[in-house]
């Protein structure tokens, strides 16, 4: 059995020595790095799944995690506490036993519960000695203003003591359905115990005078809209030297609403925001060289030794150029051609020479360049002379078979390669492959999870296939790579998805729109070059497909793009939106970003609305294509057929 | 804990009305297996439930039995308490028989715990086998969307306090791999074992269950072979049995947080709830359930095989 570098691919599954021997910094120019832990300023860190994000702040928590000396705390300049909110288990603060209101206030007073226990436990991870025993001191006297000197057993550590009183709360909660919540006592105030004993540790400590103490809090999703607005309360009103990282879920972030006196937390005031994703793409060769060192260290931890040569080099070959490709030859796009010229009543001895004319052995890629070319011509001049339009078409890109070829034919060539390789591969009922490293990178999507997880699937169909790609360096076949990508994009499209009603509706709305684009990039005479884009004003458009397509971006199917070609070629009122690069495969589209598909407010509707039939969509995609379509309603019948 | 010692036994519908009971209190939906055996058992009082989230209501259903409405929300434990304090049992000497079919999962997993608070020493439960699921693989419990994946109150646990990479979460494989798929994107730090049912309630269902399970095994960290537990799926008793050698054979070394998720058949599901009651909530085990907004009516065709299991409260810890 082939070792799978790729195998783990969440930071979950890690422990923490993996966490650190795993970690790649991302590194970009005049950056000073994605986030700083000791920065006074609350952070959010969101983004879509598998951006490394936990990866990330775990990373960021690991000095206190190995119990390092006080020099080394004092030398990092913050205390890094991580926890998930997964483990607040914050689903059980509801139900008919209390009223919402009471919720929120037991959920905030344990939530601070829970800050003061993990804070606690860090002082005494890095704390020893003398030093310790003054911090404790502190904070039991601290408690003792606090919660008041009955709450809690004299003979408890501070740790023990808020425990104690964490597992009250627990119990009370637990057995409400059946006797309430009555004997529970709320006894701080919101924020009280955690800020007053951040402050102990620092006032105590001289080493750590300085130290900012930096709560991670990961999996922000998991708290309701109300939690969110307690925590939302304790960035707004932090006290030095606590503060916050956050992590979620894009979608995840579901209000910066507080509770003080309902003021919402705004971004540059009360905390940054960074879209890890687009901390990513706003440096492509950065991410590139963030996402090869990644790989690459996952190789050389298995042992496997790639004499320095980079792990995708070594399972793809270096990026392909246009003449190393192989491409399937079928000849389907003259038999298209003749039938579209039969359609257009052109009489059979024009569409046999016009067939002939275009006919280039051996050459198939130049052959549909210049019926390209001549769909173009024709379809624009309507001129029935359809044989010399075929030949000026053919002279037309002679020079790139022999001849030095003008900049115009190697720009249109260089334009419509990848169109053209497409329609090859569909016309030979063979998936496209994505090739190359450069392929691959661009295909995640600046989300380094969803590399691994396409170079995870190749390893593994690269195994059923019976190769070894490591074992003599041989790489990995294109045939394991098309079945590996596809896998992987199929399950993005699952994986990426909200769940239910609402994840179909998005599924039915992604589906269509890859169906579009990849009609309009088969068509005989594409609108748009390397289509996986569309926009739309989106003026008029239904409630229920905005909000489809609103999911869509927040789930990460759809990609918005904020600059670009959108402003030029629309105006600000058009609004653009690529699909996800993972998804692409499925649909033999572009990863990259090139051409964009305008659609009416109707078209955007038939394609997002769930209400609409496929029926109804069908015929928009039917009407759409019509102007791509040979003979592009030409109809020699009603022209003047003089010239034959 | 030995579960091989409760009771349970199976016979065909025709034989149900030899066991008499004073209750027999039953979920309603379109079920046929659901129907079929509310008109052949046999007892003094019928009363049929019908659950909000099914959408039904009285003018829908024709009974010779008491009806009676619950919407069971995010209020078990209240819905059921009300419920059956209204009923004015003779809790000490009743004979109470109850149908969990066409019960929504939540309140099955409950149901334990309720009875025992009521004052129960002895339930018997029944569940009927379908023939087949209406749609194959592609049936679906569940409809419109997840709302999320919480706690069902009064079986929370109590969270331990600490970072979450070594909490255990078992989930009870049903056919809809969405369900599955939420729950373990909502605990993804656990380690992540799925619950199988072998033998399934019919032979091919285990294959279909194991083809959702092959839609869902990229969620489950555990990834090796330990990932999948199995354990027939008509036997509560042998589930709780599986979970709690499982439980204790991996917290050997380590106090952790224990999630249980069951989205299986019925008969699983009471597993769980079993499990739950007698060792899960003295060891401050949580269960999780995606509830959704709302549920199908009619999953499966025809009538199977009748199971009782008889609860019996004896060794049940105290609430």
């Amino acid at each position: 059995m082939n070792i799978n570098p790729f195998a783990v691919t969440k930071a979950v599954d890690f422990s923490d020595a993996e966490i650190e021997r795993t970690y790649i910094p991302f590194s970009s120019a005049g950056n000073p790095g994605i986030v700083d832990p000791q920065s006074p300023m609350p952070h959010f860190l969101v983004g879509a799944k598998g951006g490394g994000r936990t990866h990330l702040m775990r990373h960021l928590a690991t000095p206190i995690r190995r119990r390092p000396t006080l020099e080394e705390v004092r030398n990092a300049g913050y205390i890094g506490i991580y926890f998930r909110c997964s483990g607040l288990n914050g689903s059980r603060f509801r139900g008919a036993s209390a009223d919402d209101s009471a919720w929120a206030r037991i959920f905030a007073y344990y939530m601070d519960l829970w800050l003061a226990e993990q804070l606690v436990a860090s002082a005494r991870g890095i704390l020893k000695g003398n030093v310790l025993g003054a911090v404790e001191e502190g904070f039991r006297q601290t408690l003792t203003v606090i919660l008041g000197a009955d709450a809690w057993d004299a003979n408890y550590s501070s740790e023990e003591a808020l425990a104690a009183l964490r597992r009250e709360v627990d119990v009370a909660v637990n057995n409400a359905p059946l006797i309430g919540l009555r004997g529970l006592t709320i006894r701080s105030a919101p924020g009280a115990l955690v800020f007053s004993l951040a402050r102990i540790i620092v006032d105590r400590v001289h080493a750590l005078r300085s130290c900012r103490i930096t709560f991670l809090v990961d999996e922000y999703e998991n708290l309701s809209t109300a939690q969110q607005e307690y925590f939302n309360t304790l960035i707004r009103e932090k006290e030095p030297p606590v503060t916050f990282i956050v992590g979620g879920r894009q979608w995840g972030i579901r209000t910066h609403a507080t509770l003080s006196g309902g003021e919402e937390n705004k971004q540059g005031s009360e905390y940054e925001l960074t879209v890890l994703e687009d901390k990513y793409r706003g440096d492509e060769p950065a991410y590139s060289s963030f996402a090869k060192a990644m790989l690459d260290l996952r190789v050389r931890a298995t042992g496997i030794d790639t004499n320095d040569v980079g792990v995708l080099e070594v399972l793809y070959g270096p990026s392909p150029t246009a003449s190393d490709r192989r491409l399937p030859s079928t000849g389907k796009h003259l038999e298209r051609l003749r039938r579209a010229l039969e359609k257009a009543h052109v009489p059979a001895d024009a569409v046999a020479e016009t067939a002939m004319m275009l006919d280039l052995p051996q050459r198939e890629f130049i052959s549909r360049l210049s019926l390209l070319r001549f769909y173009l011509q024709w379809s624009e001049s309507k001129n029935v002379d359809v044989v010399s339009i075929a030949r000026a078409a053919r002279d037309w890109v002679a020079p790139l078979v022999a001849g030095k070829p003008s900049r115009e034919l190697l720009n249109f060539r260089s334009q419509r390669r990848l169109d053209i390789e497409a329609q090859m591969y569909a016309d030979a009922g063979k998936q496209l492959p994505y090739l190359g490293p450069d392929a691959l990178i661009q295909m995640s999507g600046f989300l380094p999870r969803n590399l691994l997880m396409t170079l995870k699937y190749v390893m593994q169909w690269a195994e059923f296939y019976g190769e070894r790609p490591f074992e003599d360096l041989a790489g990995v076949s294109e045939q394991a790579q098309a079945a590996g990508v596809l896998e992987a994009s199929r399950w993005f499209l699952q994986d990426a998805k909200p769940f239910g009603r609402d994840g179909a509706e998005c599924e039915q709305a992604i589906l269509r729109l890859g169906r579009l684009l990849r009609d309009v990039r088969l068509s005989d005479k594409p609108s748009e070059v390397s289509v996986s884009s569309f926009s739309s004003n989106l003026q008029g458009a239904p409630e229920a497909a905005i909000a489809v397509l609103d999911r869509c971006v927040s789930h990460g199917l759809l990609v918005r793009v904020t600059s670009g070609r959108t402003g030029r070629n629309h105006g600000t009122q058009h609004k653009k939106y690529q699909l996800h690069p993972m998804i692409a495969p499925m649909f033999g589209a572009s990863t990259g970003r090139r051409g964009d598909l305008t659609l009416t407010s109707d078209e955007f509707s038939r394609v997002f609305d769930p209400a609409v039939t496929e029926e109804v969509y069908s015929e928009m995609v039917r009407r759409r294509l019509r102007a791509m379509t040979a003979p592009f309603g030409i109809d020699f019948r009603s022209t003047d057929s003089a010239l034959f | 804990m030995d579960y091989s010692l409760y009771q349970r036994d199976h016979f065909g519908i025709d034989s149900v009305a030899d066991v008499r009971f004073d209750v027999f209190l039953s979920c309603h939906n379109d079920s046929e297996r659901v129907h079929a055996l509310f008109g052949a058992v046999s007892a003094d009082r019928k009363i049929l439930v019908l659950q909000a989230e099914y959408g039904y209501n009285p003018d829908e259903v024709s009974t010779d039995g008491e009806i009676h409405s619950l919407a069971f929300g995010d209020n078990e434990f209240g819905q059921w308490l009300q419920l059956l304090d209204s009923l004015q049992l003779d809790v000490a000497n009743c004979r109470l028989a109850i149908d969990i079919t066409g019960m929504m999962r939540p309140a099955v997993l409950v149901l334990p715990l309720v009875l025992k608070h009521m004052g129960f020493m002895s339930v018997s439960i029944y569940y009927t086998e379908p023939s087949v699921y209406a749609k194959g693989t592609a049936t679906q419990f569940a409809k419109g969307n997840v709302r999320g994946v919480s706690t069902i109150p009064g079986t929370a646990g109590l969270p331990l306090g600490r970072e979450s990479e070594g909490d255990l979460l078992i989930v009870g494989a049903g056919y809809d791999q969405e369900l599955v798929s939420a729950v373990l994107e909502s605990r993804r730090a656990a380690l992540q074992l799925l619950l199988v049912g072998l033998p399934g309630l019919q032979p091919h269902m285990y294959q279909e269950s194991l083809y959702q399970l092959s839609l869902v095994r990229e969620e489950a960290r555990d990834g090796g072979k330990n990932a999948v537990l199995y354990a027939p799926a008509s036997d509560p008793f042998m589930t709780a049995q599986v979970i709690s050698d499982e439980v204790r054979r991996r917290g050997q070394h380590e106090k952790r947080d224990l999630y249980l998720s069951p989205l299986g058949a019925k008969s699983q599901v009471l597993g769980f709830a079993w499990f739950y009651a007698l060792e899960g909530r003295v060891r401050e085990a949580t269960i999780v359930f995606p509830y959704s907004d709302s549920y199908s009516r009619e999953t499966s065709l025809g009538v199977g095989r009748v199971n009782r299991f008889v609860l019996e409260f004896g060794r049940m810890p105290e609430l």
